[in-house]
């Protein structure tokens, strides 16, 4: 595969020219990662500040979603990822909800 | 000691319940918000609203909860306890519950009302609280005719 030289992106244009290359070179590989890491930041601050895991695992399934929303619509992350968030949102929302503690 | 047992149990079941009802809404709350940005922005929403998270199944699992619970509460009405410890048939009390639910119900009937004219709430938003409640009630009451407090 042929990858796109990096002299061929205008940065002047503003960081989401250097964003948007680095994420059709890596075919969305950073997105992806950064969203893992929204997700695992979310989970691992919101669980140390309240204890509380199934508490932790709906707020950070929504948090991750509405950004997923965003890389979505903007294109940097496939349809078949921003499924695996839904999917994680309803499960917390699940987990949270048969949470009787 | 028991009694609080049987009661932890109740509640752990109504929040199943609830819990299972809320679910599909809250799964049809994303994807309903999905399918409306995607269309505004021309993407292919077929690859995320098809399969497992279907918008017809999560529809199909709530859009009954509204009829389910009044055919429920209907039930409860015509409903008559025969008591082995006291050894009496109590039906009229179902009477007073019957009056007790329209009371409670006829507020949120006005707002549920509100929500869906004003703020242009979904139907099945409304249908599931609506149901819920409904559900709610009955719990509620039928907690009060068992424990008679």
């Amino acid at each position: 595969m042929v990858y796109l030289s990096p002299a061929s992106i205008n940065a002047s244009l503003g960081f989401g020219e250097v964003l948007t290359y680095v994420n059709t070179i890596t075919n969305s590989w950073i997105s992806n990662m950064f969203l893992l890491g929204i997700y695992v930041i979310i989970l691992m601050g919101f669980y140390k500040a309240k204890d509380d895991f199934s508490g932790a695992m709906a707020v950070a399934g929504y948090g991750t979603f509405v950004i997923s929303l965003f890389f979505w619509v903007g294109g940097f992350i496939s349809g078949w990822s921003f499924g695996i968030v839904i999917g994680l949102a309803i499960l917390g929302t699940a987990i949270l909800m048969m949470d009787h503690n | 000691m028991g009694g609080e047992n049987n009661k932890m149990g109740d509640d752990t079941f109504k929040n199943t319940l609830f819990g299972f009802i809320l679910i599909s809404l809250f799964g049809m709350l994303l994807l309903g918000a999905v399918l409306e940005v995607g269309e505004e922005y021309s993407m292919d929403t077929s690859e995320i609203s098809g399969g497992v998270l279907s918008l017809d199944k999560f529809n199909e699992s709530i859009s009954s909860v509204e009829s389910n619970a009044k055919d429920l509460n209907e039930r409860f009405e015509k409903g008559s306890i025969w008591s082995v410890v006291a050894g009496v048939v109590v039906e009229g009390i179902f009477g007073i519950a019957k009056d007790m639910i329209t009371m409670i119900l006829l507020p949120f009937d006005i707002l549920i009302d509100i929500m869906s004219n004003v703020f242009g709430v979904h139907a099945y938003v409304t249908s599931t609280l609506l149901g819920l409640i409904i559900m709610g009630i009955i719990f509620s009451i039928w907690s009060l005719l068992k424990i008679g407090r």
